[in-house]
């Protein structure tokens, strides 16, 4: 498994060099706009801007500031924002703790839902309940984030006062935006576990399992869900890598201080370092993710081995 | 039987809290005559971002959003009072040589920065000398170019700048090389904040910004990046008895629909301009609801759409003109702008000096003269072809593009609406890659030159002159009035060169901004004016909300 891992790692290398290189030639060579004339604003200088461009090192070549950002990075510095002026890293490092808890939640939501929608809808096809959950799963996919945020903060900040409008700080702040987050997953692996599930349950082995008299809960817990869970597994490792990505709508909807939102605005303020190093960040954890997925199909499947 | 009873009981609680809560709003206004002077302090105010400030540390600070909390921290040699006149602030007075070229500023002694050292002459001579060090890489560094040996500094040639000069503890003298009448003004503004020599070099330049220190009415606690920016009260304040409130929270609400909610759940206090939903825009004005909360005031600012003068048919003046008689700008301000702003024909806005109000009226929609005007400029069929009416990406801003099309139709004149993202759209403008596009000015501070030199001085083409307006005669004029002695002769200048641009129609000005705030009613003494909002120095709650 060491091995593996170390190979996986390997392989990441060349993934995160081809990220950087595209992230940073879609900032210098493909985006309109200068980081230096939007933080002025329209009140700007034409010297004052040069000046600005020279001691930021924009004016120098091309291939000398990629350089600089590649070596930088090898050494785990991400430069500094042009915004802010504090290191990019630490920028990430303190939103990361809001956008891992939101994260987490939301998906923790998501699996109790989903998996357990997914259950009874398999293990009853085409009954009421199957019906219920998967037009509710289809409406969870279709729904964009942000409208079902504002309609619960209309019902539960608003009409009923139950719960914060947004903000962070407390896991009353939390329910709603995990809730409008986890939701749209929920949907995903709801209807990922059911088709799993209904191709295990005609299997032979559960059959089997069932001849022996075992009770049904059983049967579908231990030998059914578990062989099901490779696919549903799969699809809650790159939701999670997604998640942990920064989910900009919920963030911007909920006040919730996560890096999707300060990925967005350092798009809209050009803050070339900051958007180059998040989107590093992110990769390199999406590599971690999926690196989890896989090994976790070794625990489900003991037939996987990864030598 | 119990159930619906307790259901009931609950019900009739609830009703009776929110009976009380708004009783509670309403005896807040007409107990506010009755408050003293003691029951004023204390309590919490919060306030809302829209979105995470870029900065906090003044030499960097080019946005309204870092604006608002920088000017909460710090103080300023002067500051602008509610008319917008420069009154002292840490200078107590200020003497400048009849040639304008020596500016000399008395501070005043014994006020403290928040670290607890003293506000002294040498830390001024720092503050302006840290804004002009190419080094720290401020965007406001221009403003002071007319010091004494400014230019050399910023070229790396000398190690401090002459026209700086501390000449005692409590006196501080500015050189100029050339007059600078705006100066004043622009010491009032929250870039010019004094900073404390030893905090600076304490946290170093990059890191300031997350720990300054000012000597203002509130001191910094904690910014939690995109969360909120927490300042409490300066209990040394320089001017006694204030500043009332005890903490000052601003919140980041990115979300303007969502701030709405937290306004109207009283987790925040204010709306202020810019904050308000487009959609609320209707219920807040004419439902009544909101009468005691709000306040609109004219803002020093103008919205118009400019022509690329070097670009063809635009280059014509009798084109500009017929452009500029077919709007209809009434309709546009009352109908998409819910009649909260001002219709403009002119450049410079009410309050600003060099404003004529005669000249208003200017360019009152009359179709007829416009056809006219297109006939001898050549085109008695209306413009041939389709050009372009470019604006940021904005829904307001989209309406009003969408309006002003159908106006220029009505004299046959086709443009296309291009929506462009703003930073692409800076680049857009300042290449030059335009025919007409959208903008607004509003003073950073309110002396004419802001507004004219900016946007019409040769020099700034490239940059802020977006029309790519280029002519000799305005440049002197421009370039003689930043020189002048403040006064009626200057005011005269500029309403020359206002009445020259007007007539030179470079934009089509459709409306002059204004600012459109809501405070809950147990706010007191928030004040709003031509610039914007005011630090909330003076701000009290009523007891019943500390």
């Amino acid at each position: 498994m060491l091995t593996y891992i170390i190979r996986k790692g390997a392989m990441a290398i060349p993934i995160l060099i081809g990220i950087a290189t595209i992230t940073f030639l879609l900032n210098f060579v493909f985006v309109p706009g200068d980081p230096v004339r939007i933080a002025m604003g329209t009140n700007a200088d034409p010297d004052t801007m040069e000046t600005i461009r020279e001691e930021m090192g924009l004016n120098d070549p091309l291939i000398m500031q990629y350089g600089r950002f590649i070596g930088n990075a090898a050494r785990g510095d991400l430069g500094i924002s042009y915004t802010t002026r504090r290191p990019v890293m630490d920028m990430i490092l303190s939103r990361l703790p809001a956008t891992a808890m939101l994260a987490t939640s939301a998906m923790a939501i998501a699996i109790i839902m989903g998996v357990t929608a997914g259950i009874v809808s398999a293990v009853k096809p085409y009954s009421f309940w199957d019906y219920i959950f998967m037009s509710g799963a289809m409406v969870g996919v279709s729904m964009p984030v942000y409208w079902l945020g504002l309609v619960l903060i209309v019902i539960f900040a608003v009409n009923f006062n139950l719960l914060p409008v947004g903000g962070y700080g407390s896991y009353r702040h939390l329910i709603l935006p995990a809730i409008a987050l986890g939701s749209r997953q929920a949907a995903y692996i709801a209807r990922m576990t059911r088709s799993s599930m209904l191709e295990i349950i005609n299997k032979d082995y559960i059959k089997t399992a069932r001849a022996k008299g075992l009770a049904e809960k059983i049967v579908i817990i231990k030998h059914a869900l578990r062989n099901a869970m490779i696919p549903v597994i799969t699809v809650i490792g790159t939701q999670l890598g997604y998640l942990l990505g920064g989910t900009v709508l919920t963030e911007v909807t909920f006040s919730w201080p996560g890096i999707g939102r300060m990925a967005i605005d350092a798009v809209f303020r050009r803050d070339f370092p900051l958007i180059q190093g998040t989107v590093l960040f992110l990769a390199a954890v999406f590599i971690i993710v999926n690196l989890l997925v896989d090994l976790s199909y070794g625990v489900l499947d003991p037939r996987i081995r990864y030598d | 039987m119990f159930k619906k009873s307790v259901g009931i009981g609950l019900l009739l609680v609830l009703l009776a809290a929110l009976v009380v809560g708004c009783g509670g709003v309403e005896e807040a206004t007409e107990e506010a005559a009755e408050v003293t002077e003691e029951d004023r302090y204390g309590g919490t105010y919060y306030a809302r971002l829209g979105s995470d400030a870029p900065t906090l540390d003044p030499a960097h600070s080019t946005d309204s959003t870092s604006s608002r909390v920088i000017e909460n921290i710090f103080d300023r040699l002067v500051e602008f009072d509610g008319d917008a006149e420069v009154v002292p602030g840490l200078a107590e007075d200020w003497e400048i040589s009849e040639d304008g070229l020596t500016w000399t500023f008395y501070l005043r002694e014994g006020v403290k920065f928040h670290n607890g050292s003293e506000v002294t002459a040498d830390d001024v001579v720092f503050t302006f000398t840290r804004i002009l060090d190419p080094a720290v890489q401020s965007d406001r560094a221009n403003y002071y170019d007319r010091v004494e040996g400014a230019s050399e500094f910023r070229d790396g040639e000398i190690d401090e700048v002459p026209g700086l000069v501390a000449v005692d503890d409590y006196t501080v003298q500015f050189q100029l090389e050339e007059s600078y009448t705006p100066l004043l003004s622009i010491l009032a503004v929250d870039s010019a904040s004094i900073v404390p020599q030893d905090a600076v070099e304490k946290y170093g330049n990059d890191d300031f910004a997350n720990n300054p220190v000012g000597s203002g009415p509130f001191e910094f606690v904690e910014w939690q990046s995109d969360h909120q920016i927490v300042l409490e009260r300066n209990d040394d304040y320089y001017v006694d008895g204030l500043p009332y409130l005890d903490e000052v929270v601003f919140r980041v609400i990115s979300e303007s629909s969502s701030a709405f909610a937290e306004y109207e759940q009283g987790n925040i206090y204010e709306q202020i301009d810019g904050d308000l939903p487009d959609g609320q825009m209707d219920r807040i004005l004419n439902s009544g609801e909101f009468d005691e909360e709000l306040v609109v005031e004219p803002r020093l600012g103008t919205y118009y759409f400019g022509f690329n003068v070097q670009e063809e048919p635009f280059d014509n003046l009798k084109v500009r003109k017929a452009l500029n008689y077919a709007v209809d700008r009434d309709t546009i301000v009352n109908v998409i702008r819910a009649g909260i702003e001002e219709p403009a024909t002119g450049i410079l806005p009410p309050g600003m000096d060099g404003y004529d109000p005669e000249l208003e009226g200017y360019y009152e929609q009359d179709t007829e003269k416009a056809q006219e005007l297109l006939a001898e400029a050549g085109y008695p069929d209306g413009l041939p072809g389709t050009y372009e009416l470019a604006y940021n990406t904005d829904d307001a801003n989209q309406s009003v593009a969408e309006a002003l099309q159908a106006n220029l139709r009505t004299i046959d004149v086709d443009v296309e609406l291009v929506n462009v993202e703003w930073g692409t759209y800076l680049e857009k403008i300042d290449e030059g890659d335009t025919e007409m596009f959208r903008l607004g000015w509003v003073s950073t501070y309110p002396d004419p030159d802001n507004f004219l030199y900016n946007n019409f001085h040769s020099s700034n083409i490239g940059a802020t002159n977006g029309s790519w307006y280029d002519d000799p005669e305005t440049d002197e004029m421009l370039e003689k009035g930043r020189g002048m002695a403040p006064g009626s002769e200057r005011a005269e200048l500029y309403s020359e060169i206002n009445e020259t641009l007007i007539k030179d129609a470079p934009w089509m000005p459709i409306y002059y901004y204004s600012n459109t705030v809501l405070t809950k009613p147990f706010v007191n003494d928030f004040e709003v004016t031509a610039r914007g909002e005011e630090p909330l120095t003076d701000v009290w709650l009523h007891p019943n909300y500390q």
